[in-house]
């Protein structure tokens, strides 16, 4: 028990900083479906392409980190509006249900795009600062400020975003009730647009900045966290993401630890933490710790 | 008079026949040199595309340029090679499909392949259930498992790795208390049943045991070393693909953890020395000789000079170094054909398999390989050595 408690600054900075990421998908997930009403399953991708691009930038292209970073964001953004515009625009009349299925096979054919151009195992994206601080009872990596710092960042941008301008106003609306919106004026699929891009970016950053290592296959995971995180926190609700990343982080790391270093259960299978949570959420609170009661409409 | 031009004649006649029959012999061999016998026929069933690429690209370089200077050098006994290649896509139903069409369709003698475990599992039902020899480049435990009579292969498995390993931690680190992180996917899973159940034959404990995802980030590892590190190990055991041992390693150096790292088979390969830099120094592996073989294989014996032979045909032909994978096709086909030169040209599947059987110190690119009716798997542990990286350079370790 002791060793356990000595182990909690380390488990609760490591939680921190994945639960962060979590966040910024989350996030991708829900601007997506309050302003669209579909679940993106390529949200995960994003991230993929955030890494893979920041290492081709930095490593393969030479350029400087601060502007392969911003150019990598800028890419996946641009691949998120081109999906938008080639796939989900055509099939807005097909229905919510086709547009998701077709999200699934946009994630297929992004994962093999990954596979053809980095097929490796993994790529090193260089840190932003090299280097780690040591805390008491935990040491940190430097890369985990610019995680922090980056999703507070892009929590409170995002805030502004959809609270003081007359775009974040208009894709609140949409999700409120698109036809109204329409009504008044609002253009909603430039709207649906705008959300895709802004999902992408947020995928992107977090592919990116995760972890320095980058591979085609490392979308399915931080997909299935973040779908998990957004619901969670509360599907559509973009701030219940903030919630559900951290819980599902923090408790990603202290139950396996507890589990190992106190009960002596040696359990390789952490990923089971994110969907035990989720099918406990789902049973008990569908709607999401900080729910909106949009689950119903799904 | 009369008997002189008997005897002249005689001997004219002698001349005459020893002539025709020279002739005779000249025109045997202007055949054998053009080998117009009929082939034999082998069936290759390889990953050159999909998750195993890395694999099956070199594979295939090696087993056609094999055949190319078996050929051009006579093929066996006359009889050229011929080698039909298809593609599994890295897909257990398309490797079925594949070897299906082979045996149907090409009449194949033996077939090799495929790159990885599942594919060749598929493969495995159509050779055990047609009864044609199958010589595979993948290591999975389970293929191995149930009926072995068919299929042979050519890498080594956890089980020799994870020996030496094992055998380096306990006669030269000389330590006890060992903690294992491994990759949660089928590779680190065969090292993790290896190391946990001989561990104690080699007079070692296995203190704790966590089992990681290969696309964890590098925070959700650290959690793995924290928890093992409570049980206060003495060494760390990583078995993985890239990149989680790359961070395990990089984590150790940032946390000040002192401990030796062993790795396993999975890290030969320059990848993890970029992917863990600064790090990567220290790491101590096990792999086939064929690695460092400058360093640790004496020149003029025979490993070394079969190593070489293939290296610098390799590269020749290809303009790339040597890597495992070819390696393993190389023998994979070396092993049939060797077979096939001892049992003949017409040997039918069921002769050749037996043949294949009784492979013994017959040396390839992975070691020296020796079969028999309980061991299919060719190679032993000696066959391995323990490497380390220095200066971002593999040497050889203690000793």
């Amino acid at each position: 028990m002791l060793d356990f408690f000595r182990n909690c600054p380390q488990y609760l900075a490591n939680g921190m900083a994945n639960g962060c990421l979590y966040i910024l998908v989350a996030m991708g997930f829900n601007i997506i479906y309050t302003s669209t009403g579909i679940i993106n399953f390529a949200q995960g991708e994003f991230s993929m392409f955030g890494g893979l691009f920041a290492y081709a930038l930095a490593v393969s292209a030479g350029l400087p980190i601060p502007l392969a970073a911003v150019l990598a964001v800028l890419a996946t953004a641009a691949i998120g509006g081109a999906m938008e515009r080639v796939m989900i625009y055509p099939l807005r009349r097909a229905g919510v249900l086709t547009a998701i299925i077709a999200t699934i096979g946009a994630s297929i054919f992004f994962k093999s795009l990954g596979r053809v151009f980095w097929p490796s195992e993994a790529y090193k994206v260089p840190e932003f600062t090299p280097g780690t601080f040591r805390l008491p009872g935990a040491t940190v990596s430097r890369q985990f400020l610019w995680v922090v710092g980056l999703t507070v960042t892009c929590v409170v941008l995002l805030y502004f975003f959809f609270n003081r301008t007359k775009a974040g106003r208009a894709m609140r609306a949409c999700s409120v009730n698109r036809q109204a919106a329409t009504l008044v004026g609002i253009n909603v699929s430039r709207m649906s647009l705008y959300s895709f891009i802004l999902a992408a970016a947020l995928g992107g950053a977090a592919g990116l900045i995760s972890s320095p290592y980058a591979s085609y296959g490392m979308g399915l995971e931080m997909g299935v966290k973040g779908f998990t995180a957004s619901v969670v926190g509360g599907l559509g609700n973009t701030f219940g993401a903030v919630v559900g990343g951290l819980v599902l982080g923090l408790l990603e790391e202290l139950i396996p630890g507890f589990l190992t270093v106190v009960l002596g259960v040696s359990t390789g299978y952490k990923g089971a933490v994110a969907a035990v949570l989720l099918i406990v959420v789902l049973l008990f609170r569908p709607q999401g710790l900080l729910g909106r009661g949009m689950v119903e409409k799904v | 008079m009369r008997f002189m031009k008997v005897r002249t004649f005689l001997i004219l006649l002698a001349v005459a026949a020893l002539a025709g029959s020279l002739l005779a012999l000249a025109g045997c061999g202007g055949q054998e040199g053009a080998t117009t016998k009929e082939p034999i026929r082998i069936g290759v069933v390889l990953s050159e595309s999909g998750a195993n690429e890395p694999l099956g690209k070199p594979e295939r370089n090696a087993i056609e340029l094999f055949v190319e200077r078996l050929n051009a050098s006579g093929g066996i006994k006359g009889h050229p090679v011929e080698v039909i290649i298809k593609d599994d896509q890295s897909d257990s139903n398309k490797a079925q499909q594949a070897v299906i069409e082979l045996l149907e369709q090409e009449d194949v003698v033996a077939v090799i392949g495929s790159s990885g475990t599942g594919p060749t599992l598929a493969m495995k039902q159509e050779c055990t259930k047609r009864h044609i020899p199958q010589v595979c480049m993948a290591a999975g435990a389970n293929i191995m498992e149930g009926d072995i009579t068919w299929i042979f292969r050519t890498p080594p498995t956890a089980t020799e790795a994870g020996k030496k390993a094992l055998e380096y931690i306990s006669e030269v680190l000389k330590v006890q208390r060992v903690a294992l992180l491994y990759d949660t996917n089928a590779f680190g899973t065969d090292g993790k049943n290896v190391v946990e159940k001989e561990a104690s034959s080699f007079g070692l404990e296995v203190v704790a045991s966590e089992g990681y995802q290969t696309n964890d980030t590098e925070e959700t590892i650290d959690t793995h070393l924290t928890n093992v590190m409570t049980a206060k190990p003495e060494v760390i055991l990583v078995w993985g693909t890239n990149p989680g041992p790359a961070i395990i390693a990089k984590r150790m150096r940032d946390k000040g953890i002192n401990i030796p790292y062993v790795g396993s088979h999975g890290i030969a390969n320059q990848q993890f020395i970029q992917l863990a830099g600064e790090a990567a120094n220290g790491v101590v592996f096990p792999a086939g000789k064929m690695l460092i073989y400058q360093k640790v294989l004496e020149p003029g014996s025979p490993e070394y000079e079969f190593i070489k032979d293939f290296d610098e045909a390799y590269r020749e032909a290809y303009g790339q170094p040597i890597n495992t994978f070819a390696g393993h096709g190389w023998d994979a086909i070396l092993i049939i054909t060797e077979a096939l030169k001892r049992v003949g040209p017409s040997a039918t599947p069921e002769e050749l398999r037996d043949e294949i059987e009784r492979t013994e110190g017959l040396v390839g690119t992975a070691g020296i390989f020796n079969y028999s009716a309980q061991d299919h798997n060719g190679l032993s542990p000696d066959d391995l050595v323990m490497v380390e990286i220095v200066n971002s350079q593999w040497e050889p370790a203690g000793r």
